[in-house]
């Protein structure tokens, strides 16, 4: 027993690099392993909503018909249950933490439907043609027709 | 006969990490009576088994505690996985040993960070936390969580590390060993450290057995109770293992006890890295827990209880913990009588109470 036990380790403190980082101005360095927050891949997304079933925290919402997904990160216990039932594997752990935030607000993901098949072959008909003679097409110019649009009644009413 | 007087501890104390109210009974300085109350933190976790699926349960169950928290995710899928007849395949067994254990060590290193504050060695506070740093760095990389894990599920384990990673993790507590003991010795060397722990707050081994003291606490009064030389749940019989208990019944002893367990269990981890086996971890779960089950698991502050019961559908009806703190609570209140009223935050910072595991 002796009262100067802890010197060496004091003495030898003052040889040594400091074992804190300077957060913020450094970044944090994290794993590749860490379960920071949860990004989605929409477009992959097929909206089977197994990822809201097994929530536990039940933080997320998926809505088939608007093909959307919203995830409220501030009830998220970033557990990965959501990445692990994925089906498509369009769910997946970002090794960053969220930012803080001063409102508790949702963040919703919406699915952009691809151009209609018609649109896409006019489209691709008109670089086609571009491309074979030199010659910008009149349609070209102008978007091409989307999706057909149904006629609307004599009335201008919905109802038949 | 001195003063009688009656002064208030806590609920809100610097010593104390969570809170708990002591009502001190003093004649002078001395300690008569203590008489404590516990309901400050109370979270109804216990009642929320009911309203989430027995599957999803589990992250609520490790939520019990952020120090044990795999401790009590492991003890929760315990009592499930006996309920329902689930072996569990080994080298799951083995993970949920490496990583039980190094909760172990890193609890046992936040409480000497926690003793040393209470005694005001503010530069050994930041020591021992500088060590459970690189706990928690490893927990960090194979779990993905520093605090709460979310690695344990009722069949297994759902992370594996793979066999060059617990090799590096081997490496990296040889290297600890060092550091922990220059740091752990001066608890025992330094006169300041000492003379604050030697000879305070006795608890006798007839006290210990009375009032059904578990852990460190009882294993300091020369008993060597200790749950993990009979859990076949995990694989402590096939790790060279023996209980740590000495007879001082004094702090001293509680903080020797809590040291050399840090020792055994990087022991045990570096045991455990080189025999695990290769193959799955974890088995499927099929069908819904029916009937009354309860298991046992040894957690750094001792002794836990977990009671489940189910009905056979996909929510279980009952999930009861008995937790070490709360046991450990009378055993306190056995040592705090004819203390000296400044020894009160070592003889509780003993216990290692965990306000939060006791009332849910």
């Amino acid at each position: 027993m002796g009262y100067l036990s802890f010197a060496g380790t004091i003495l030898g403190g003052l040889f040594k690099k400091p074992v804190t980082t300077q957060y913020p101005l450094k970044p944090a360095v994290l794993p590749e392993e860490l379960r920071g927050r949860v990004l989605i891949d929409i477009q992959k997304c097929i909206s089977c909503g197994m990822c809201m079933r097994k929530c536990p925290a039940g933080a997320i919402v998926v809505d088939r018909g608007a093909k959307s997904w919203t995830i409220n990160r501030f009830a998220c216990v970033q557990c990965a249950t959501c990445v692990d039932n994925c089906p498509v594997k369009c769910l997946r752990m970002e090794p960053q933490y969220e930012a803080p935030g001063t409102v508790k607000k949702a963040e919703t993901f919406v699915k952009q439907v691809p151009p209609q098949t018609a649109t896409a072959t006019v489209t691709l008909t008109a670089v086609k043609t571009t491309a074979a003679t030199g010659v910008q097409p009149p349609q070209a110019a102008t978007p091409a027709p989307a999706a057909p649009q149904p006629v609307p009644p004599a009335d201008g009413d919905g109802h038949a | 006969m001195g003063k009688h007087t009656v002064v208030p501890f806590g609920p809100q104390h610097p010593v104390l990490p969570e809170p708990i109210h002591l009502d001190l009974e003093l004649d002078d300085e001395k300690v008569v009576r203590a008489i404590p109350s516990i309901g400050y933190i109370h979270r109804g976790l216990e009642k929320l088994v009911e309203k989430r699926e027995f599957k999803e349960y589990v992250f609520i169950a490790e939520r019990i505690c952020g120090i044990c928290a795999f401790g009590h995710g492991w003890g929760y899928c315990k009592s499930v996985e006996g309920l329902m007849n689930i072996e569990i395949p080994l080298r799951a067994k083995y993970l949920r040993t490496i990583w039980h254990e190094l909760s172990r060590i890193h609890s046992h290193l936040l409480w000497l960070g926690l003793m040393a504050d209470g005694m005001g060695f503010e530069s050994l506070f930041m020591h021992s936390w500088r060590l459970r740093e690189q706990v928690l760095d490893i927990f960090e990389k194979t779990t993905g969580g520093r605090v709460i894990f979310s690695a344990c599920k009722i069949g297994g384990v759902r992370r594996d590390i793979e066999d060059s990673e617990l090799h590096g993790i081997a490496t990296i507590l040889k290297g600890m060993r060092d550091e922990v003991r220059t740091i752990t010795d001066i608890f025992f060397k330094e006169p300041t450290s000492v003379s604050r722990l030697k000879d305070v707050g006795i608890l006798s081994k007839e006290a210990a057995i009375a009032t059904c003291a578990v852990g460190p606490m009882v294993r300091a009064s020369g008993i060597p109770l200790d749950y993990r030389v009979a859990d076949t749940s995990g694989v402590y019989r096939e790790l060279n293992f023996t209980p740590v208990s000495t007879d001082t019944c004094d702090c001293y002893g509680r903080c020797w006890v809590r040291v050399q367990e840090i020792f055994a269990s990087l022991d045990m981890i570096c045991q455990a890295i080189e025999k695990i086996p290769a193959g799955d971890i974890a088995v499927p779960v099929k069908g819904n827990p029916n009937g009354e089950y309860f298991a046992r698991l040894e957690q750094p502050r001792g002794e836990a209880f977990y009671y489940v019961k189910g009905n056979n559908t996909t929510h279980l009806t009952r999930f009861r913990v008995r937790t070490p703190t709360n046991m450990n609570l009378p055993a306190m209140v056995e040592a705090l009588k004819g203390c000296d009223y400044a020894d009160v935050p070592m003889i509780v910072l003993t216990i290692d109470p965990c306000i939060s595991c006791t009332e849910r």
